[in-house]
């Protein structure tokens, strides 16, 4: 049934009168009712494919080919332009009539090649390379069918990109940091993630505030706490007990001329929640190097990572920044999650200053109470109880476990322990006879023997405590000591240059380094400083060697100390003027804080002690180095006393003998009667047979 | 008085301009939310990703582009040339407008206007808002010209019905904003990636209620005009307007637009009579009354249908029975009125038109605009007799496309439709060379005389090129008319 004519508000029917029987098709209809002529190619272009044209299929595709009948005028002119080969061009010369007219099609090229069709027209040759637009028609069906799919493909792209966006804009991802040395589980909505030890997860999370908890394999719970998701931070970290070294450091990216100023990296130590905004490069390494503008002489750039070492790092880098109690807390915690492994727990007395004794005490004591067959853990527990005035509560608590076990090897050796003086080596004595097989037992002997001064027999109980167990540790000093005093200063040379050869660990092969320096002093050896110059101190930063030098008494260039400042140049200064001059020493003293106080060696600093002491009880340099002392408080109080009236006690008796060596010294220096100052001078050469810092001192420092 | 009622208008003229202004804002709230929405992309990305990424930089652009669109275009407006009756002329015509306003109850509009158009008008001049300005009533000749008095009072009672109603201040905003609308729909129109969709169905949407609350007003107008002149009248007028409209738009841009172009000016009115009374009408002016009688109710209509309208005024339907005069005596000088109706179309500047009679048409001012037409093709019809029509019609594929001046946008239907009409005009000519009379009466076929004989060149060439006249019957007519 013919419907009559369709409006026609473009006046399309005028132009191809033909269309109006096509007309009967009602998409064609509505397509000219709509004054669209491009709409209208297209309706006929589909009703066409679709055989909707009945008995005018013919006229139909005539029509179709011939698209200027279909233009629509132009709303403005086309831009043609390209740079570098992208912009817009004009490609092709279709359906070209007499009259010199051709449909041409708009793209958009890159490198001058086409990849989108924008728009048809109908164009004119204008002489040269310019056209004569006269229309827009409508793009034909490959160019069409190219277009909608790249524009398809496009719009999918855009809204896969939006919705990537919106995503992002509803979500964080959640960086689990666990800085422990075991594995931890995580559970976080309703997600259950697995951490490796010093290792890191990740999962992404939705906006939102949920509960967080941690545990270990074996579900002890470390940790819990609400974790707030915010999105549009590049770092929401959640840091196991706090534990693990993360941090967050500016790169400067500069021209090789050009010093960017150093600046110390945000550390996340301590803190379990990270919330960190602005890092560009967050758990991935930054570039090398970086093509800087000339109008920019610099680029910073940010940078979040983790520092390998696990809590160790986390803790030293705490206590470097003079932040001590977090640092001792922080390995409180570890120890405490790690189930008081032994190795944790003495790893984290590293970071004792003495000033949470209490606490300390307490975390050792939960720790002997967790592995009451763990030896090391009740020798450390004895040594800080003693060391905090708990002497005989530590022998009674012993000598009960003992008696109730009279079997138990290690009990004995732990009742024997605490006894001091003659009473305590002749314990110790009986232990190591009654069990020869039992290593703490000899080791203890034989240390005992030389802090007695019975350095022969001491040698001889070393001998057997290395034959039952050649890794033995901390026999170097003493026994290299002893054979210096026994006048086998060559042995002792040996013995310390096979151990910084043989020795895998940096801190006890820079220690055996050390005392061979010492040694070799003392003997009147030649190149003192060799096994030192084959450590590599790369990793221990820039003054690591000069500290070792002259914590070894060796002689360097002072110029070389012009390259650091602040506390860490008077820190080497004192270092390197202390044998020679106490008083410009104690004055370095009164500026150094107590963390870099506890950076000098013992020895040296319990010497300053003494001495200063000696002088003034209540100055500044004693005060600073009492507060960074590594004797203990009681062992400290005893030293003070001991110097300033003569006091004697157990606790200057059980001091380490170079330690309590300088403790001798300073008293010697204080002593009036001269037989006694002799003497008590002797005992400090005697103990400090390495000619350490007592001995030093001894022969450097100018008479009081 | 009391004022009659505008039961048709369901909503208060405050209630129908917040309604449309709420629209209007609603266009722009929509257009702003989406601005933001696609700026929040690259926000979002440089916020929560640190990067603006394909997606980000393309919705930058997409929120350009529609911004772009939306942003109001305030065109100033351009110096109406038209110019109110004198307020000395017409009196007639003025005191029926009085009096129909005082029916009312509502003040004379202060400025009366004649149009060249089957059309009225209500508005008001140089108001603010509709606040202000002058209130103006416009009529349309061919309205004094083709309906009798009590019709007449009728337009004038529906116009005077928009003042009543308040539509005269609500009208000119509600243009204002439909074109806002269009224009801002134009300008997103053909976006490849479908981001007009929302603008147009919001589009759709608004164009359908300021629709509606056109059509509402209109009906609210019938009714004031039925309360003046009663419902028969009010209905005869409508289906008369109806009627009318088409007839003078084919008339005046068929007949009259092409002879005032070419320089030359008409007896408006009179030409319509002609038109109106013609017993054969040519078959494209046929086509073109039928298309606009058949012509089914737009979408986009802001006016109601004439069944609508008869229905709201209690009619199923309505005749009208052939007038039996017109309304034209209410004006002073028909031929004054026609002048000035018709300036309003000129450009400033013309040249002036040179007066011609409807009788003079062909022979002065139709013939010369055909000879104009045919001067570039001289060549194609250079030698040719009346007797070759058939030969050039048989040849248009070839001869066809040498007389397109220009590019040709036309099909080959449209283009043999075209080169038929040359080969009439260029027929009409040749037998005006022939010593024949050309007479071009309005809407009738062109009329080639001579001694009593009758020719439609025009006609007959459609006949050939159609196959319905064979070239021996047109030989023969020739032969009988003694070419």
């Amino acid at each position: 049934m013919a419907l009559g004519r369709p409006n026609d508000p473009s006046g399309i029917l005028s132009r191809v009168p033909e269309l109006e029987p096509l007309a009967d098709e009602p998409s064609i209809r509505r397509a000219i009712e709509r004054g669209k002529p491009h709409g209208v190619y297209r309706a006929l272009f589909w009703a066409n494919l679709l055989r909707r044209t009945g008995a005018n299929a013919e006229v139909a595709r005539t029509l179709l080919a011939d698209r200027r009948l279909f233009l629509e005028p132009l709303r403005g002119a086309p831009t043609m332009a390209t740079m570098n080969g992208v912009g817009t061009m004009v490609y092709g010369r279709d359906e070209q009539r007499p009259d010199g007219a051709y449909v041409t099609t708009l793209f958009l090229v890159l490198i001058f090649v086409p990849v989108l069709p924008l728009a048809a027209y109908l164009v004119a040759d204008g002489g040269g390379r310019s056209y004569r637009f006269f229309g827009k028609a409508p793009l034909g069906a490959f160019t069409y069918a190219w277009s909608r799919l790249a524009m398809l493909g496009v719009l999918g792209a855009v809204l896969l990109g939006v919705g990537s966006t919106f995503w992002a804009s509803r979500h964080a991802t959640l960086h689990l940091v666990n800085g422990l040395p075991f594995p931890v589980v995580a559970r976080v909505a309703g997600a259950e993630i697995s951490v490796p030890p010093e290792g890191h997860a990740q999962a992404p999370l939705e906006v939102g505030t949920y509960p967080l908890s941690v545990r270990t394999l074996d579900g002890r719970l470390l940790e819990e706490q609400a974790l707030e998701v915010r999105a549009g931070e590049d770092v929401l970290a959640f840091n196991v007990l706090g534990a693990a070294p993360i941090y967050r450091e500016s790169v400067v990216y500069a021209a090789s001329s050009y010093a960017p100023p150093s600046a110390e990296p945000d550390v996340g130590c301590g803190n379990s929640v990270i919330h960190w905004g602005s890092v560009d490069y967050a758990f991935v390494e930054p570039p090398r190097s970086m093509s800087l503008s000339s109008s920019h002489a610099t680029e910073t750039r940010t940078h979040a990572d983790v520092v390998p070492g696990g809590w160790r790092i986390c803790a030293s880098v705490l206590a470097s920044r003079g932040r001590i109690a977090e640092a001792l807390a922080l390995s409180t915690r570890v120890a405490e999650a790690s189930d008081f492994a032994t190795e944790v727990v003495l790893t984290a007395l590293a970071f004792d200053d003495g000033s949470a004794a209490a606490e300390v005490l307490a975390m050792l004591d939960r720790a002997r109470a967790a592995h009451p067959e763990v030896v090391e853990l009740h020798r450390v527990y004895q040594t800080y109880a003693i060391r905090d005035g708990r002497r005989d509560e530590v022998r009674a608590d012993y000598d009960a476990r003992a008696l109730a076990s009279p079997e138990s090897a290690d009990l004995a050796y732990l009742a024997a322990r605490p006894v001091p003086g003659p009473d305590g080596l002749l314990a110790l004595e009986q232990v190591a006879a009654r069990f020869p097989e039992h290593g703490y037992a000899r080791r203890a002997h034989a240390y005992a023997l030389w802090a007695a001064g019975r350095c022969a027999e001491s040698l001889t109980a070393w001998d057997a405590a290395v034959a039952l167990d050649a890794d033995t540790q901390g026999s170097d000093a003493p026994r290299a000591a002893c054979l210096v005093r026994l006048g086998r200063g060559g042995e002792a040379l040996a013995l310390l240059d096979r151990e910084v050869d043989e020795t895998v660990d940096p801190v006890l092969r820079t220690s055996a380094a050390l005392l061979y320096a010492s040694a070799a002093l003392a003997v009147g050896a030649a190149n003192p400083s060799g096994p030192i110059r084959r450590i590599d101190f790369t990793d221990a930063g820039p003054s690591a060697q000069i500290h070792a030098m002259l914590e070894a008494r060796l002689p360097i260039e002072m110029s070389r100390l012009s390259a650091f400042e602040g506390e860490e140049r008077d820190l080497l200064e004192l270092l390197a003027v202390a044998a020679l001059d106490p008083d410009r020493a104690l004055a370095l003293a009164e500026a150094l804080s107590p963390t870099a106080v506890r950076q000098l060696p013992p020895e040296l600093s319990t010497l300053l002690f003494a001495e200063a002491v000696r002088r003034d009880p209540s100055s500044v340099a004693a005060a600073h180095l009492r507060a960074g002392s590594l004797i203990g408080r009681v062992p400290t109080v005893a030293v003070a006393r001991f110097v300033t009236s003569g006091e004697a006690s157990i606790e200057i008796d059980d001091l380490y003998p170079p330690v309590r060596a300088g403790v001798w010294l300073a008293r010697a220096r204080a002593e009036t009667d001269p037989v006694l100052r002799e003497a008590l001078t002797q005992r400090a050469l005697d103990d400090d047979a390495l000619s350490q810092w007592a001995a030093a001192a001894a022969g450097g420092w100018p008479a009081p | 008085m009391i004022r009659p009622s505008l039961a048709p208008l369901r909503r208060p003229l405050a209630g129908r301009a917040a309604l449309a202004l709420a629209r209007w804002v609603g266009l722009y709230a929509m257009g702003v939310a989406i601005v933001l929405a696609l700026l929040w992309v690259p926000w979002a990305q440089v916020h929560y990703e640190r990067h603006v990424g394909f997606s980000g930089v393309a919705c930058v652009v997409a929120a350009l582009w529609i911004a772009f669109a939306l942003v109001p275009r305030f065109s100033f407006k351009r110096p109406d040339r038209a110019q109110p009756v004198p307020e000395t002329a017409h009196p007639k015509l003025r005191a029926l407008i009085s009096d129909v306003a005082r029916a009312l109850g509502e003040k004379e509009p202060e400025e009366l206007y004649l149009l060249a158009d089957v059309n009225a008008f209500a508005a008001r001049r140089g108001a603010f808002f509709g606040l202000g300005g002058r209130s103006m009533i416009g009529i349309g000749l061919p309205l004094l010209s083709a309906l009798e008095e009590d019709e007449v009072r009728a337009v004038v009672a529906h116009e005077i019905g928009h003042h009543l109603s308040g539509d005269v201040l609500l009208g000119p905003f509600l243009h204002r904003t439909r074109m806002a609308v269009a224009v801002a729909l134009e300008r997103l129109d053909g976006s490849s990636f479908w981001l007009n969709l929302p603008f147009a169905l919001y589009g759709r949407a608004f164009m359908r209620l300021t629709r509606q609350v056109s059509r509402e007003q209109e009906l609210a107008a019938d009714a004031v005009s039925r309360r003046v002149v009663g419902r028969d009248a009010a209905a005869r007028t409508l289906v008369a307007v109806e009627r009318l409209a088409p007839q003078w738009t084919v008339y005046f841009r068929g007949e009259v637009l092409p002879l005032v172009d070419s320089g030359h000016r008409l007896p408006l009115l009179e030409g319509f009579r002609r038109f109106l009374a013609e017993a054969e009408l040519r078959r494209d002016v046929t086509e073109v009354l039928n298309r606009a009688i058949e012509r089914a109710p737009a979408e986009h209509d802001t006016h109601p249908s004439l069944e609508e309208r008869l229905a709201a005024l209690g009619f199923d339907r309505m005749s009208r029975p052939p007038p039996s005069g017109s309304a034209l005596s209410l004006l002073d000088s028909v031929a004054r009125a026609e002048h000035e109706a018709l300036d309003v179309i000129l450009i400033p500047g013309h040249p002036p038109l040179r007066e011609v009679s409807w009788d003079d048409a062909g022979e002065v001012a139709w013939l010369a605009m055909w000879r104009a037409r045919l001067a570039p093709y001289a060549s194609v019809f250079a030698r040719s007799t009346p007797r070759d029509a058939p030969s050039l019609l048989a040849r248009w594929e070839q001869l066809g496309s040498s007389t397109t001046r220009g590019i040709s946008l036309l099909s080959p239907a449209a283009q043999k439709r075209s080169f038929e009409d040359l080969v009439g005009v260029w027929l009409a000519t040749s037998l005006h060379d022939r010593g024949f009379r050309i007479d071009a009466p309005p809407g009738a076929e062109t009329r080639a005389t001579k001694d009593g004989a009758v020719l439609l060149p025009e006609a007959l060439v459609r006949k050939l090129g159609s196959g319905e006249l064979g070239v021996a019957g047109y030989v023969a007519l020739l032969e009988a008319a003694g070419v």
